[in-house]
């Protein structure tokens, strides 16, 4: 027995040795923890990049749009500034000709020309052709660039009472009616509409501050939240993060992403609502390589202080 | 309120007792199941989870080490989970242990995710618990009661990639970077268990109980510490065979655990097999896992198996918020804990023998009177009672120290045990010469010890022990006769001095009446010097020493027979006391002196053939001896008539002799 332990003890020791390592860690899956969960993404367009400017909706938050040929988009946007919120919404096309490219000074492709294509109704509404002007970087310089025709809809809003609402929460029938002699009909789903709130929380000199995000609960999934500033004494919107987060409602934004934003280039900061409704349709010789979505979007104009 | 509420409890606790015995559940469960809790264990089964009160029966130095496996869903991980080193000083018990195995480690996404064009990095973090080292010492009192305090080191490493944006004219971009946050601390806990009986014992002990922190999480971090909620755990052991036993633990924060445990000796070895089941407040299902284990243990060495089998699977990915919302409390065992798979080692390093014998009791059976010091070399003045514990005969060496009287430890002769016997075992003492002239009564420490083979003494018993003076008598006439031996040259000096006096009638005498007549001198002018004293009130019996008693010039019977016996020995005359006891414990001594004058020659002093009688001399030789009555200190005549008339009737009328109530001791 005595030589029985003493062989179990010099068999073991150095299987003992090799095979020591490390305990194995548990993973922890963050389930029903929304508040803190997000994808995040920094908005950096580069210098000469082409710009296209109605994206996602007319305040220049822009980028980036799918590398698509065909652009077909109703947004109904409201911004809630000083208190007071505007409404209004359009409904957007352009179709690119990928044949004819748009070069900046170093004969780098920027963009493509746009063409017309026939009418487009956006249910019962034709969208007018209006042209087709674009913000292009050329030698550091923003030059509005004529690239040729693109289609708009604009729905009730306070220069437009007249006008039907935007369609928010309903299916909008949209017809194109080719010159090639091809008809497309489909209908897009528009969401209902987003109202966001901001808190802000700490102070820029305490360097603790962090957003408070919350919204009417929708049921898409996902939704977008841009972070951006308008520029002293510039036009438009610089956009500077992009947060996705599931569409439930409430959303923190912690201090690291707040702080370093560089507030004494900006007069107001913006924070985007973005929720968006995706169609895709294939298999058509008139429209294949399409973008084609319907979203509601709630611009909020703050100061931190 | 609540921490009142635990104050309580184990404030009755203290009072009521506590252990030697190991504690385990699931705030603190063992690493072997019920094993532990065998009091035949020789080894301390290494760990506070089970043991808080730090009871171990190791002797001296032991170490030891645990290593163990964890089987999750499709792998394994192994780790040395500790190391420890433990030392016995009499009944302080100090342990020291290192444990990099005790850590426990989570992997979560932050939440937040990158994106970069078309892929998505993930942000991740990642919390570390580790159990570094850990201190204990206990302390026995009375071989019932154990009091146990445990030091117990975490830490706590939160470590997050953290992402930082930065926003130039030209380019936005992210940093990332990864943060390490911690805590440190110490936990302190006490325990006490209790022997109740022999083979039932209660616990108790504290867990979280001291805690001493170094925080460096953020308040926004604390989701992730562990669980520091103070309780108590209580329990018995009940071993009412010797390989057989039960023991349960409660937990106040409601979990518990059951065991059994049985064992047999194969070859030599001690084998135990147990088992146990609990439930855990934080686990499902209900008794969330078993232990069995197994033990082998030799003098010198243990090795044991464990197995911790958990009722339900452990996924590897759980969710972060039950994470949070129900924080571990144990590194070792918890909700998220795989099967094990342990292996301990134990190696006794021993330099102090096993004990074999116990002391039961000693008695001491006779006072000290340092004049008759000779008599503690034959006769025992103590007789303890010892155990063989062992299994095999033991051979006792006992001995003694008795600070008043001896210079070192005195020997006494082995004494040979069977196994699971008892013995009496005899003390023997010598006086040390310098030692031997003490002139007042005292108390004195007894030290009684035993050993087997070895020198180290195994077991020891102090007792008083009343030192008498050197005129102390006990009364009995047998022992008369050490009082001689003091002062013997002055006995000669007075003798001679009066025989010198008498030289022309003793040269005279018939050579046959030479004892005779130097006798009758010697009693003659002894009887015009002294006066007949009686002894001192006492509790003792008091004798003089001859020279005392010449120089005092009387004494009582004791004191003038052991005065004259003294001058009569000093010349070479045969003496003997005789002693006569009377039934109202009165008793009177004098002597009877050897004429050297043969049997049948008696007609040479006297015809009476009632004022002589027979008696061997030291050569075999019937001689006529004769009685004198040393406190009639009038004249020989009278002195020798008196005692024979007392002798005659005493002893020979009344059958004193063959009664015992009159007895002839030889001085020498």
């Amino acid at each position: 027995m005595k030589n029985l332990v003493k062989y179990l003890i010099f068999i073991l020791f150095p299987l003992v040795i090799v095979s020591c390592n490390a305990p194995i860690p548990t993973e922890l899956v963050p389930v029903n923890e929304p508040a803190d969960n997000f994808d995040v993404q920094v908005l950096s367009p580069e210098p000469s990049k082409f710009v296209y400017s109605n994206g996602y909706d007319s305040t220049g938050v822009i980028d980036p749009l799918p590398h698509n040929s065909n652009f077909i988009i109703l947004s109904g946007i409201k911004y809630s500034v000083n208190g007071n919120v505007f409404k209004t919404g359009t409904a957007n096309a352009i179709f690119f000709d990928r044949t004819k490219p748009i070069m900046n000074h170093r004969r780098r492709t920027v963009g493509f020309k746009s063409r017309y294509i026939g009418r487009i109704k956006f249910g019962n509404d034709t969208a007018r052709v209006v042209p087709a002007r674009i913000p292009i970087m050329n030698a550091g310089v923003r030059t509005d660039t004529l690239i040729g025709l693109k289609y708009i809809l604009r729905y009730h809003d306070k220069f437009h009472p007249n006008r039907i609402p935007f369609p928010y929460n309903s299916n909008v029938n949209v017809q194109i009616n080719s010159t090639m002699g091809n008809h497309i009909q489909f209908n897009l789903t528009v969401p209902n509409e987003i109202t966001g709130r901001v808190r802000v929380i700490g102070k820029r000199s305490d360097g603790n501050v962090k957003l408070e995000l919350s919204w009417n609960a929708g049921q898409t999934g996902k939704i977008e939240i841009i972070l951006g500033g308008i520029p002293k004494g510039g036009k438009g919107v610089f956009p500077l993060l992009k947060f996705e987060t599931k569409d439930d409602g409430f959303l923190r934004i912690p201090t690291r992403y707040i702080q370093p934003i560089p507030f004494g280039r900006f007069d107001k900061i913006v924070l985007t609502f973005i929720r968006k409704i995706g169609k895709k349709i294939t298999n058509n010789n008139s429209l294949n390589d399409n973008f084609i979505a319907a979203q509601s979007i709630h611009n909020i104009i703050f100061e931190v202080q | 309120m609540k921490y009142s509420k635990f104050a309580c409890v184990l404030a009755i606790i203290f009072l009521t007792g506590n252990s030697k015995t190991e504690i385990f559940a699931q705030q603190s469960l063992g690493f072997w199941g019920g094993s532990a809790a065998q009091e035949l264990g020789k080894f301390r089964l290494n760990s506070f989870e089970m043991n808080p009160v730090n009871f171990s029966n190791t002797r001296d130095w032991e170490i030891s080490a645990v290593y163990g496996t964890e089987f999750a869903a499709s792998t394994t991980s192994s780790n040395l989970y500790m190391f420890s080193i433990s030392k016995k000083i009499g009944s302080h018990y100090l342990y020291a242990r290192y444990s990099p195995g005790l850590q426990l480690e989570f992997n979560f996404n932050s939440g937040t995710n990158i994106i970069l064009g078309d892929s998505v990095e993930i942000l991740n973090s990642n919390i570390k618990y580790k159990e570094k080292f850990g201190l204990g010492y206990s302390y026995n009192i009375g071989k019932v009661f154990d009091f146990g305090i445990t030091f117990r080191y975490f830490t706590e490493e939160l470590t997050e990639d953290k992402l930082t944006p930065v926003f130039s004219d030209t380019l936005n971009y992210f940093t990332t970077e990864s943060q390490l946050s911690s805590n440190k601390f110490l936990r302190g806990d006490l325990g006490i268990s209790f022997s109740l009986l022999e083979n039932l014992i209660v616990s108790a002990a504290s867990y979280n109980l001291f805690l001493i922190e170094s925080k460096q999480l953020a308040v926004t971090e604390t989701d992730f510490e562990m669980d520091k909620s103070k309780g108590a755990i209580l329990g018995f052991d009940y071993q009412p065979v010797k390989y057989f036993g039960v023991s349960a633990r409660y937990e106040t924060s409601s979990s518990f655990t059951a065991g059994l445990n049985t064992g047999f000796n194969l070859f030599g070895n001690d084998i135990q097999l147990s088992a146990n089941i609990f439930h855990d407040e934080k686990q499902t299902p209900y008794f969330a896992a078993v232990m069995p284990s197994l033990n082998i243990s030799r003098a010198n060495f243990s090795l044991s198996f464990s197995w911790l089998n958990y009722s339900s699977g452990r996924d590897v990915e759980r969710s972060l918020k039950e994470f949070s919302n129900n924080r571990i409390s144990n590194i070792f065992n918890n909700q998220y804990s795989h099967n094990k798979l342990l292996l301990s080692a134990n190696i006794s390093l021993s330099f102090i023998p096993e004990k074999k014998i116990k002391f039961l009791d000693v008695k001491i059976t006779k006072q000290i009177f340092p004049t008759m010091a000779e008599k503690y070399i034959n006769e025992p003045f103590a007789i303890g009672r010892i155990l063989n514990i062992s299994d095999k005969p033991v051979t006792v060496k006992p001995s003694s120290y008795i600070s008043a009287i001896n210079d070192e430890k005195i020997e006494s002769p082995p004494v040979v045990i069977a196994p699971k016997d008892t013995a009496d075992v005899h003390f023997f003492t010598i006086l040390s010469k310098d030692k031997k002239y003490i002139t007042k009564r005292t108390i004195s420490e007894a030290n009684f010890y035993i050993s087997t083979n070895s020198s180290e003494t195994e077991e020891q018993i102090q007792k008083p022990i009343l030192i008498n003076d050197m005129n102390s008598w006990d009364g009995k006439v047998s022992t008369l006769k050490y009082f001689l031996d003091n002062n013997y040259q002055s006995a000669a000096d007075f003798a001679k001095s009066i025989l010198a006096v008498h030289k022309t009638e003793i040269e005279q005498t018939d050579l046959r009446l030479k004892n005779f007549i130097k006798t009758k001198i010697l009693f003659n002018n002894f009887a015009k010097l002294m006066v007949y004293v009686a002894d001192p009130r006492s509790s003792v019996e008091y004798v003089q020493f001859p020279s005392e008693t010449l120089k005092l010039k009387g004494g009582d019977c004791d004191d003038l027979s052991t005065a004259f016996g003294s001058l009569l020995e000093s010349i070479g005359i045969q003496t003997a006391f005789v002693d006569y006891r009377a039934k109202d414990g009165v008793s009177h001594v004098n002597l009877i002196v050897n004429t050297n004058i043969k049997a049948g020659q008696y007609s040479l002093i006297t015809n009476n053939d009632k004022k002589y009688f027979v008696r061997k001399n030291i050569n075999g030789d019937d001689e006529i001896w004769i009685p004198v009555e040393t406190t009639s200190l009038t004249d020989f005549d009278k002195a020798w008539s008196i005692a024979a008339e007392k002798f005659q009737k005493e002893a020979i009328e009344n059958l004193g002799l063959a009664k015992g109530t009159v007895q002839i001791v030889d001085i020498y």
